[in-house]
């Protein structure tokens, strides 16, 4: 276990925390970026020379920004705990 | 034959590239293109049977490694065939968007992804194929704009995307043990290396993959992104995303890749025991037609895992058989509901009622979908049932027998409910002028009503024909690598 690996899985942690514990949308959404980084640290520290997954990731980003400027469109906020349209 | 393998992804792919630039064009002129396209596409999968002998391998290495065996094989049929049928029904559903040309445009990019994670040799291209289709779902579930589609979009892409981390990371850790991603080589490495490694790849594929399946505990966003999205997007969505993504693509790692180890076998079954009778139960409970449905697909997936980690032979048998038909019967009952939803404006089923005197083949198509998925005979569903329940009883494990059996009642009485509230009782006042749907939606319930009888009767033709090169490639375990590493 070297430093190469200790990085990414502190961000994995770091991005999961922001992902589960946080309830505005934004915040949501940097804590998945925050985890795919950490993820593509990952692989690059394994020696992953392919960088498809990198331009993934951009398009990943794009359309849950996309969901997030229609849903704060639609429901006013951008907090999560006020998106209750479906229930069951 | 092998250099023709690519075809069933580019076709997608150009036309959802072309259908990008159909804005212009009238809707008819897109409707027989996409038509045109998907039937080609399902014309082909379905003639490789015919090239094909029985149990081999077909394998293009034309820029990336595309293998065809029996598993693949049948996982691309479902697909196909299936999308061929709702391509036919959309043709009228999606009529109500402005914007046709980007619905075809997100359903043949899913397509095309979804053909590319069945047929891929390849982890990394696997994963890339797979983000793909996961991304058009997440943006179909979201193209009513409206906000329940919105907030369902949100919760699929959240659960997904930390599904796909999981699976990426797994793979990055397959690569880092056998230094190689192609799926032949690492499960010939994989037979060495450490044992706790290898654990820990497993648990994050299990978790990964059963969101993408939808497997208890995993199953969140399964029922508001079906709800939500629009009955064509909902009928792909149960009947070949989450079995393509999910089922596949576990079933390929684990079985042909690592091998089925009995530990692993036991948590599959529990898992899937619980996603039984927790999405039979959920379900009983529900209002909205499509929401039991979704329910209910939990359930089924819970069926057909439990049969694959039974390890034998009737076990996987029955477990792709109830594949199968579920994709069918699913496809139908959410289209189905798609119907009822366009032609009364709801599908709470305390507002319907009596509807099958205004529309008595959808009534006729939804009665037959129905006893399709409680397991009546001589429908198709009756037959997988029976085989994962006689599965069960081979191992010698009467209780998860017994859970199946009682698994199968709770979806009966499920789907007796849509019956009795949406299409038998008296009729509402206001639902008098109700007229059937349009002649193209009837087409595709008609037909994918009769294959649900057809598959039931002649159960033995299908396994024969379609089920058993599966059930071998599955069954072959880790000698897959063998069979394909000797080819090259």
């Amino acid at each position: 276990m070297n430093i190469n690996f200790i990085l990414p899985t502190l961000l994995l942690l770091v991005g999961l925390y922001g992902l589960v514990a946080k309830k505005d949308l934004v915040q949501i959404f940097f804590g998945l970026i925050v985890m795919e980084i950490g993820v593509e640290m990952f692989l690059v520290a394994l020696g992953e020379k392919e960088g498809a997954t990198i331009s993934l990731g951009l398009a990943v980003a794009g359309l849950l920004a996309l969901l997030i400027v229609k849903a704060s469109e639609k429901f006013g906020n951008t907090d999560i705990s006020k998106l209750r349209e479906l229930k069951g | 034959m092998n250099q023709l393998l690519p075809l069933i992804i580019l076709i997608p792919f150009v036309v959802a590239i072309a259908m990008l630039f159909g804005g212009k064009l009238s809707k008819l002129t897109l409707d027989s293109f996409a038509l045109i396209a998907i039937l080609a596409v399902a014309s082909f999968v379905k003639w490789l049977y015919l090239v094909r002998p029985f149990n081999t391998l077909l394998i293009s290495h034309l820029g990336t490694t595309l293998i065809l065996d029996g598993l693949s094989h049948l996982i691309l049929v479902i697909a196909n065939v299936l999308a061929l049928f709702i391509i036919i029904y959309a043709t009228a559903y999606a009529g109500k968007y402005a914007n046709k040309e980007r619905f075809y445009a997100l359903f043949f990019m899913m397509l095309a992804g979804v053909n590319g994670v069945i047929l891929t040799g390849n982890l990394l291209v696997l994963f890339i194929f797979l983000e793909i289709a996961a991304l058009c779902a997440y943006a179909l579930v979201a193209f009513g704009e409206e906000k329940a589609g919105i907030e369902a979009a949100l919760k699929y892409f959240l659960i997904g995307e930390v599904a796909s981390i999981a699976i990426l990371l797994a793979f990055g850790l397959i690569y880092s043990i056998t230094g190689t991603l192609n799926m032949a080589e690492a499960g010939h490495y994989l037979l060495t290396g450490s044992p706790q490694l290898k654990s820990f790849i497993i648990v994050l594929l299990i978790s990964g993959f059963g969101m993408k399946a939808a497997l208890f505990p995993f199953h969140a966003w399964l029922p508001d992104a079906h709800t939500a999205a629009p009955a064509p997007v909902s009928a792909m969505l149960s009947g070949v995303i989450i079995k393509a993504l999910g089922i596949y693509a576990l079933v390929r790692i684990l079985f042909n890749i690592f091998g089925l180890t009995p530990p692993v076998a036991m948590v599959l079954t529990g898992l899937a025991v619980v996603s039984i009778l927790i999405g039979g139960l959920l379900a009983i409970g529900q209002w909205d037609m499509k929401r039991l449905m979704a329910y209910s697909s939990i359930s089924q997936v819970g069926y057909i895992i439990l049969g694959l980690s039974l390890g034998t032979p009737l076990g996987i048998l029955g477990g792709l058989f109830h594949l199968f038909n579920h994709a069918f019967m699913k496809g139908l009952l959410f289209l189905n509901a798609g119907v009822v939803e366009r032609q009364t404006g709801s599908r709470d089923l305390r507002e319907l009622g009596g509807l099958k005197e205004k529309m008595p083949f959808t009534a006729f198509t939804s009665l037959i979908g129905s006893l399709s998925i409680s397991g009546v005979p001589p429908f198709n569903g009756f037959w997988s049932k029976l085989f994962i329940i006689v599965a069960c009883v081979q191992v010698g494990n009467l209780w998860l027998a017994a859970a199946a059996v009682f698994g199968s009642i709770l979806t009966m009485a499920a789907f007796l409910k849509i019956q009795k509230y949406a299409f038998f009782g008296q009729l509402k006042n206001k639902y008098k002028d109700l007229k059937e749907a349009p002649l193209a939606m009837n087409i595709s319930l008609g037909t994918l009503a009769l294959a649900c009888l057809a598959v039931g009767l002649a159960f033995s033709l299908v396994i024969g024909f379609v089920i058993n090169p599966a059930v071998v490639a599955v069954a072959n375990g880790v000698g897959y690598s063998r069979m394909i590493l000797g080819r090259f």
